[in-house]
């Protein structure tokens, strides 16, 4: 500063732009110094950020997993089910969130689970962070309350967790928040799944007490209801005189059981063949559906004739000289397996038949109704075959043109809950008949007339009849006058050392002893009202139903007039089984009445229901499938010329996948099966619960197929066969257990029927697996058993018409 | 001295003090034309001796001016918006007070005026600008652009100055003659553009010391003008010329 002179003018007028450049060079150094700034608080949000979403699914996946084997090895070990009202899927997420829930007790969880939950990782993550400089909030407690998680079956072998934080805040040292806001950062939820295959399947070891365990592990082709399941078949068209034939495809047949085979055309050794194959209407070879030679197959034949049926008929499949057939699908609904039962078939509007096959039946039927007017004594032009063309033995208890009923009973045998086909021709092309009443029942006898009088007997039979459990007397009598004291009726014996011979006989008003039961004579008697007259007959049953082997519980019925003495005073009597003789019998005090008998017949009575018993025998029903005559009933071909064999269309099966399922005891996917959850439940009580759950998830996650949702049920099958399980074979050896035929294969069905006392599940032998007979032996020794509803998901509906051995289709 | 004298002189020297702070204040804010030369105050000890009171007060604008920018600057830098306004109406009246005040002693007042005044508004304008535009966007283009209007505008009120009150000539006095050169010493000229000095130059005859000599200046780009050599001799007059202070204090 010379002389007082700091700047010359024209820099101090520069000086203004200089110092307005200063300021910007400041403030763009300081905006870059601030984006740099916030680019590294970003950088390091998302790394923050990046490391936790990233954690949080590990911690699921290590988690989930954990709680999921924690729990299957909690009720294998402890047999100990998990309480269905509490649900396994909410004790699988109490387990990955703590480590413990309230439906396990009793039971180490950390040995399985170590310290893999979500509370224990949230811990090492804040910690991990505290490392680096971050504080985390709310509190570890807090945050693993809010948790969001929920564990859902995605399909039958995968479960799914789906989880979120819904608040998390993450500080650094000087307070300034990194990050705030959900885990995952982008505001959805983490998935995670765990694949349950090669897991133990809990319900074996549970439900037998660890005698047996199996892992689940999927069938190659699982899932049936889209189309992938282990049956493959192909419709077809050819020439067969048998319904179904069993064999192993051969290129080369060289065995008589061999089903040979070329690109066109699948035939037995016995001139039976398909051919012009179609899968779901599309022409296709036979490498389309058989998969390798020597797979095990069936032919399958629809309206096939053997032409040799018992009723002489010369058309194919039409086993009667009768023109009329109508296939009548007995069901049995009593409760328990009629074997080689007295069956009784109303034709009637009570069972379902319409006036119009009623009609058609009655109207077509010769009879001799107009002989006697007596429906009890009217002979009809009828005869009964089963499936094979086998006749069916039966006797008519009354044809009525008239009223268009009848009642008729055959001799034959259903299983509990299943059904028989039974096809009843009718016409006028034989004489009429009466039927076979000693084929059909225990005892049968009649017409015959006794003198009666006081304390008279009459046996009926010779030999002792020797039938255990319950029976029933029915016959019809009536008095050859209009006596002051009547007293006729049955007398029963039993096979005590000292015989008991309980009587059931019926009086007239004028004296009233009314269907008495009385131990002859005259001891211990309970009566109802008696009838007037007594000359017209009247149908009556005597039943001894079983109470005990030592005790039966006695009634006495009038099936005409409806009257019913239930014995009460009496009922159960000592009566020890099986019933040796029966009688026909007067006790009257007085001398010279006759009765008549029309007939006597003695007929199992195995239930201590009504459900046998007139007037509509409620256990029997009939399954119409439709109840159009045309439809129904069928009227006689005219005779074929070859008059053995037919064109039909038919199917093949190509069953080895589901015989190497079998064999390997593997998994199919199925809607209805029991899904892992409730295996671990031991119940299918949530299974809509979990199946909506399932449902809701895949939507979720866009995971269907097709549109479709994935079925989440698990089925595997218990064979107790060497070649097929011999572990199962062996453990039904050790317990002393007998295979019982019609007790469904399916797992859970099995188990609980066999190790949980719980209801048998009727199933059917399945044609080539465990009916028929292959080279290698007769499969009917193989004791698996299908019932219709896991067939119509396992091998389709198709497959359950014409797989399942004695099943009827609806 | 008594206690009640010595109040009585505080309430004196309060009374003054208070007196005089008062007509500081009306005086900075409503400055009138001095009479007399300026006190230099604490400027005179800082600087040698011999200096004009032209020069005093001419620095004493410049400070004003410089510190009013530094000031300006420090207020951009912080974005204290408010604080700008303060400072710039603090240093108007200061710069006011300076100029009003000295304007008898002011060599060429209206160029002085004309050209501080104008850096001033000019300084204020582009600050606040410059704030505003601070305030209202963030690319740094916005701010180039700025700066360069600035500069133009800047440089306008550059040439317009020179083309109003420039010269290419200034006044000197003869301070001693040596051989063919003689040295001759200028007052600061604004209109000339040049420092305030002690200036050799050819020797011209009748520069004599003491005499006031006309001089032809040389313009250096960023720089001082220079005195190169005399143009007219002003024999019949002292040292008492228009480029002195009218109360010359030599």
């Amino acid at each position: 500063m010379r002389r007082g002179f700091l700047l010359n003018a024209s820099v101090l007028i520069l000086i203004i732009p200089l110092m307005l450049l200063m300021a910007t060079y400041e403030n763009v150094s300081n905006q870059v110094i601030t984006a740099q700034s916030e680019r590294t608080h970003v950088e390091r949000t998302y790394d923050v950020v990046s490391f936790l979403n990233l954690e949080f699914q590990k911690a699921l996946e290590l988690s989930g997993k954990r709680a999921v084997v924690a729990t299957v090895d909690y009720v294998s070990v402890t047999g100990r089910f998990i309480s269905p009202s509490y649900m396994a899927n909410n004790t699988i997420r109490d387990l990955m969130l703590s480590g413990t829930s309230s439906s396990i007790t009793g039971y180490d969880i950390e040995r399985v689970m170590g310290k893999q939950t979500l509370r224990v990782w949230l811990s090492n993550v804040t910690k991990m962070l505290a490392e680096q400089g971050y504080e985390v909030s709310p509190s570890l407690n807090e945050i693993v309350d809010s948790m969001e998680i929920r564990v859902a079956p995605l399909d039958a072998f995968t479960v799914v967790v789906k989880g979120r934080i819904p608040h998390i805040r993450i500080s650094d040292r000087l307070g300034k928040i990194v990050y705030s806001g959900p885990i995952p950062s982008t505001g959805g939820y983490v998935y995670s799944t765990v694949d349950i295959r090669d897991l133990e399947d809990p319900i074996f070891s549970a439900m037998t007490g660890g005698r047996y365990q199996r892992s689940i592990r999927a069938c190659p082709l699982a899932y049936p209801e889209f189309g992938e399941g282990p049956v493959v078949y192909a419709n077809g068209s050819g020439s067969s005189s048998v319904g179904h034939v069993v064999g192993n495809f051969e290129e080369f047949p060289q065995l008589s059981s061999d089903l040979g085979y070329n690109l066109t055309h699948v035939w037995d050794q016995n001139g039976d063949y398909l051919t012009n194959f179609t899968i779901d209407g599309a022409q296709v070879t036979t490498d389309a559906f058989i998969k390798a030679s020597g797979d095990v197959g069936v032919m399958v034949f629809s309206n096939v004739s053997s032409g040799s049926g018992g009723g002489g008929g010369t058309v194919p499949g039409w086993c009667s000289p009768l023109g009329y057939r109508i296939n009548l699908t007995v069901q049995n609904q009593v409760g328990v397996d009629l074997n080689d039962y007295q069956i009784p078939l109303l034709i009637s509007t009570a069972k379902g038949f319409t006036s119009q096959i009623l009609n058609v039946i009655f109207q077509n039927t010769q009879n001799t109704y107009s002989l006697t007017n007596d429906p009890y004594q009217t002979n009809a032009s009828i005869a009964f075959y089963d499936s094979n063309c086998n006749p069916i033995p039966f006797w008519i208890e009354y044809w009525d043109p008239v009223n268009k009923r009848a009642l008729i009973w055959i001799r034959a045998s259903i299983p509990k809950g299943s059904s028989l086909n039974v096809e009843m021709y009718f016409g006028g092309e034989v004489t009429p008949t009466k039927g076979d009443g000693k084929s059909v029942f225990v005892l049968f006898a009649g017409p015959k007339t006794i003198n009666g009088g006081n304390s008279r007997e009459y046996l009926i039979n010779q030999k002792p009849l020797d039938l255990y459990g319950g029976f029933a007397v029915r016959f019809r009598m009536k008095g050859n006058g209009n006596y002051r004291d009547w007293d006729s009726g049955v007398i029963v014996e039993d096979s005590d050392l000292i015989p008991d011979d309980l009587a059931f006989t019926d009086d007239t008003t004028r004296s009233g002893d009314g269907l008495a039961i009385h131990w002859a004579w005259w001891i211990e008697e309970s009566h109802v009202s008696a009838r007037y007259p007594i000359t017209s007959f009247h149908v009556y049953e005597a039943l001894m139903k079983p109470y005990s082997t030592y005790w039966k519980s006695a009634k006495f019925k009038d099936i005409t007039d409806g009257r019913v003495n239930y014995d009460s005073g009496y009922s159960p009597r000592y009566w020890v089984e099986p019933l040796e003789y029966v009688y026909w019998a007067t006790d009257s005090e007085r001398k010279r009445r006759t009765t008549t008998y029309d007939w006597v017949a003695v007929r199992k009575y195995t239930i201590s229901s009504d459900l046998l018993e007139d007037p509509n025998f409620n256990g029997i029903t009939f399954y119409w499938r439709t109840t159009d005559p045309a439809q129904v009933i069928e009227q006689k071909p005219s005779s074929g010329s070859s008059g053995q064999s037919q064109a039909s269309g038919g199917r093949v099966y190509d069953l080895q996948l589901l015989i190497n399922c079998l064999m390997d005891q593997r998994y199919i996917a199925t809607k209805n099966g029991w899904s892992f959850f409730e295996r671990l439940e031991g119940s299918n009580r949530n299974h809509l619960a979990y199946e909506k759950l399932a449902n809701d998830t895949q939507d979720e996650m866009g995971y269907t197929y097709g549109g479709r949702h994935y079925p989440i049920g698990l089925v595997s099958f218990m064979i107790p066969d060497p070649n097929y399980d011999s572990k199962l074979y062996n453990l039904f050896a050790t317990l002393g257990l007998t295979v019982e035929d019609g007790e469904s294969s399916v797992d859970y069905y099995f188990l609980n029927y066999y190790f949980n006392g719980g209801q048998k599940v009727t199933g059917y032998r399945v044609w080539g697996i465990s009916e028929g007979v292959l080279a290698t032996g007769d499969l009917s020794t193989v004791p698996f058993f299908l019932d219709p509803g896991t067939a119509g998901e396992v091998i389709g509906p198709e497959g359950t018409c014409d797989l399942l051995y004695g099943y009827t289709c609806p | 001295m008594d206690f009640t004298e010595f109040l009585y002189r505080v309430g004196l020297a309060f009374e003054k003090a208070a007196g005089e702070s008062l007509s500081a204040i009306v005086s900075f804010f409503i400055p009138k034309p001095r009479k007399n030369p300026p006190e230099p105050g604490f400027l005179r000890r800082l600087l040698k001796r011999g200096l004009t009171t032209h020069e005093l007060i001419s620095l004493e604008v410049q400070l004003v001016i410089l510190t009013y920018l530094a000031a300006s600057l420090l207020t951009v830098l912080l974005g204290w918006v408010y604080a700008f306004g303060v400072i710039t109406i603090l240093s108007f009246f200061a710069l006011r007070y300076v100029v009003v005040s000295n304007r008898e002693f002011i060599i060429d007042f209206p160029s002085y005026r004309f050209f501080y005044c104008g850096l001033f508004v000019l300084s204020a304008i582009s600050f606040a600008g410059y704030l505003l535009l601070k305030a209202t966007v963030r690319g740094v283009y916005y701010y180039y652009a700025y700066l360069i209007g600035v500069l133009a505008v800047v440089l306008v009120f550059r040439w317009a100055f020179r083309s109003r009150y420039g010269r290419d000539y200034t006044y000197g006095i003869v301070e001693e003659v040596k051989g063919d050169l003689i040295r001759v010493f200028v007052h600061d000229d604004i209109g000339a553009n040049v420092k305030p000095g002690y200036y050799w130059v050819p020797a011209v005859p009748d520069a004599e010391p003491g005499r006031i000599v006309k001089l032809l200046v040389e313009e250096r780009a960023m720089r001082s003008s220079i005195p190169i050599r005399v143009l007219e001799v002003y024999l019949d007059q002292s040292s008492q010329t228009a480029t002195e202070p009218k109360e010359a204090t030599e």
